[in-house]
């Protein structure tokens, strides 16, 4: 007879490789952020750092502003982020919930516009930021981020609402609540999961996006990381490991977001509400 | 503590009308139980007079003030579901807490009502924990809670004890009649239970297909049911019935095997028409074993098809004079499906109705 691997094996093995394939490259970047330029180079490739160096890292700092790249990355993502989900909690409500007709053909739409290709959307973008004399601020960004990620956001969140049962909210509105307020009161408190896994799709995205912020916002002022991090290359020079070591500093907030909010997003807020 | 007036209610759903103009009048005070099949629109008209339904027509006033265009929670009103509604994410405390939170009560107050309020229901000791580590019956308690702690002037009950077991069914319905009695606030109350709306009723509401059959006490609804559906859906076992017709002159009815029965009081005296059918409707308590078990009873021959022993009683599904008919038998009556029998039928008690409209001929 045939031996299979039995299910909790074959969940590792699964596992295995889903974590090699995200992490390896993540440390492979750590690895090399830690190399000289000329170990790097060197023939055959060491895998562990020979001399493990952290001059990568001051020379980070040293050759640009990145705190003040992260800091635009950061206000905008956050900026972006908030616009987004209350805009995206709004509209999935409003699907969900009201009585507007043809909720299907709108959220098609919705996906469909998702689906644009962003450098068809640059040149307008531009233009209207120019028009708004918004080119070079936070606002380039946080508008169209937070658009552009208001599809998936809005898509999580109504599949999470539909989850809440009507009389939950017919309850609050009893109690005193406004439609807003039970939504505030009850139906966002019980999805916290749906909404901070929004969220953080949301900020991720922002944190990420590199042609829109080199095209409406490439001033130093206003630079995001992105584009603050290719800025380490110079005409002729490449200059892996320092750029390795930005993008470490790049990924790390990200971690820490993400492990802060981690327990609310597997928090399991919502049992035991109505019968059962 | 208020009256409602609903005045020619209609309900319209896209294109379906569920509610055909529905007039009623609770007292101030009152416990009004709302009763009927599924789907006959019970729910549909106590989510209007919460607010939670929109009244396509028609006016509903609550202490005589229209609230038509009120958002629900400008009507004072509470209101317990029938799976209870509870916040998840809150104590049994916020819970209980939170309708007086949003109307800015300050946090002493809400303490002092809340713990009043559990006192009464009896969960003191649940106020910390969360909806999810109740029971059922507690959770219904929680709800109940909920609603009497705001004080409102009217409360409104949505099939509360369906999710309960028989048991705990029973007590809770004692409970709620003693908050009734305790607070006096008009309740209304809907249920398709007919159990529970001869107990705790006031008046009763007999709703069919979002039309009005009867409005009155739990004893008029019982005695004097005015329609054939009324009287076959209120009492457990239903009323049986059958179909009889009148003699040329009105006076006497005969069973479809020929069995006369005298017309009953007022009848007689042109009520009937000879010739004509009705459908009359026998309780069980009137369908007696024995000769003259029933004064006035007209005595009959009986065939016993099946007997349910209840322990108390015996019901006993008989064929009588070409009708089916369900009699209340004593508990060890000896009797066998099968048997033939002498019944005593309770033709003084017997109601009629016209065949077509189904509406009461009124003695
Ligand atoms: N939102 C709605 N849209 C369309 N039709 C509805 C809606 N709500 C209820 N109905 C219809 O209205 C009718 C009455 O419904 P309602 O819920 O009031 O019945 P009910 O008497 O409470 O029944 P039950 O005893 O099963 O709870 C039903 O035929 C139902 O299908
Ligand atoms: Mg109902």
């Amino acid at each position: 007879m045939m031996k299979f691997p039995s299910a909790k094996k074959m969940t590792l093995i699964a596992g295995a490789v889903v974590a090699i394939n995200g992490f390896f490259p993540a440390l492979w970047i750590l690895f090399t952020s830690l190399k000289t330029e000329s170990e790097l180079m060197r023939l055959p490739i060491t895998i562990w750092p020979a001399a493990p160096t952290l001059g990568n890292y001051t020379r980070v700092f040293v050759d640009q502003p990145i705190f003040l790249f992260m800091w635009n990355s950061f206000v905008v993502a956050v900026l972006s982020t908030v616009l987004c989900v209350t805009v995206s909690a709004l509209a999935a409500y409003a699907l969900v919930r009201l009585r507007i007709p043809a909720p299907n053909v709108i959220l098609s739409v919705l996906l469909a516009v998702a689906m644009f290709p962003l450098i068809s959307l640059m040149v307008p973008l531009f233009s209207v930021m120019r028009d708004l004399q918004l080119l070079n601020t936070w606002w380039a960004l946080v508008f169209p981020y937070a658009v552009l990620s208001m599809p998936v956001c809005t898509l999580v969140l109504i599949s999470f609402f539909q989850d809440i049962p009507r009389d939950l909210e017919n309850a609050a509105m009893i109690d005193g609540c406004s439609r807003i307020g039970a939504l505030w009161h009850v139906v966002i408190p019980l999805t916290a999961p749906g909404v901070f896994t929004a969220g953080i799709l949301a900020f991720v995205n922002a944190w990420d996006e590199f042609l829109l912020a080199l095209t409406l916002a490439p001033r130093v002022a206003s630079r995001t990381l992105p584009v603050g991090i290719t800025l380490y290359q110079g005409e002729f020079s490449f200059p892996w490991p320092i750029i390795s070591a930005a993008l470490i500093i790049a990924i790390v907030p990200i971690c820490i977001i993400i492990a802060v909010f981690q327990e609310r997003v597997v928090g399991g807020l919502t049992s035991g509400g109505v019968k059962g | 503590m208020a009256a409602v007036t609903i005045r020619k209610v209609r309900k319209v759903f896209g294109k379906v009308e569920v509610i055909h103009g529905v007039d009623l009048t609770f007292q101030d005070g009152e416990f009004v139980v709302l009763v009927g099949p599924s789907g006959c629109g019970k729910s549909t008209l106590l989510r209007m007079i919460a607010g939670l339904e929109s009244v396509t027509d028609g006016a509903i006033d609550i202490g005589g003030v229209v609230i038509n265009d009120f958002a629900p929670r400008d009507r004072d009103i509470a209101m317990v579901f029938q799976d209870y509604a509870l916040y998840p994410h809150k104590s049994v405390y916020d819970n209980m807490g939170f309708g007086l939170k949003m109307r800015g009560a300050s946090p002493s107050e809400i303490a002092e009502r809340v713990k009043e309020a559990a006192d009464v229901l009896q969960i003191s000791h649940l106020l910390d924990r969360r909806p999810g580590q109740l029971s059922g019956g507690q959770r219904q308690r929680v709800a109940m809670g909920r609603a009497i702690v705001r004080r409102p002037r009217v409360f409104l009950f949505d099939e509360p004890l369906s999710n309960l077991d028989a048991q705990l069914r029973a007590e809770v319905r004692i409970e709620i009649k003693k908050l009734h009695q305790r607070f006096g606030t008009t309740i209304i109350y809907v249920t398709h239970d007919q159990v529970e709306a001869m107990t705790l009723a006031d008046r009763i509401a007999v709703l069919r297909g979002g039309v009005l059959e009867q409005f009155a006490t739990p004893d008029a609804i019982y005695n004097k049911p005015a329609s054939k559906f009324v009287a076959g859906f209120m009492g457990s076992p239903p009323m049986s019935f059958a179909r009889l017709t009148a003699s040329a002159d009105g006076k006497t009815l005969a069973m479809p095997s020929g069995t006369v029965l005298p017309a009953r009081g007022g009848l007689v005296m042109g009520g009937l028409s000879g010739d004509k059918s009705y459908d009359a409707g026998f309780r069980p308590e009137h369908v007696k074993l024995g000769a003259d078990a029933l004064p006035g009873g007209v005595n009959t021959t009986a065939r016993v098809e099946i007997l349910e022993p209840l322990g108390a009683e015996t019901l006993a599904l008989l064929t009588v004079g070409g009708a089916v008919l369900t009699g209340r038998f004593p508990p060890q009556a000896g009797v066998k499906s099968g048997d033939e029998v002498t019944v005593s039928l309770g033709a003084a008690d017997m109601h009629l109705f016209d065949t077509e409209t189904g509406r009461a001929l009124v003695a």
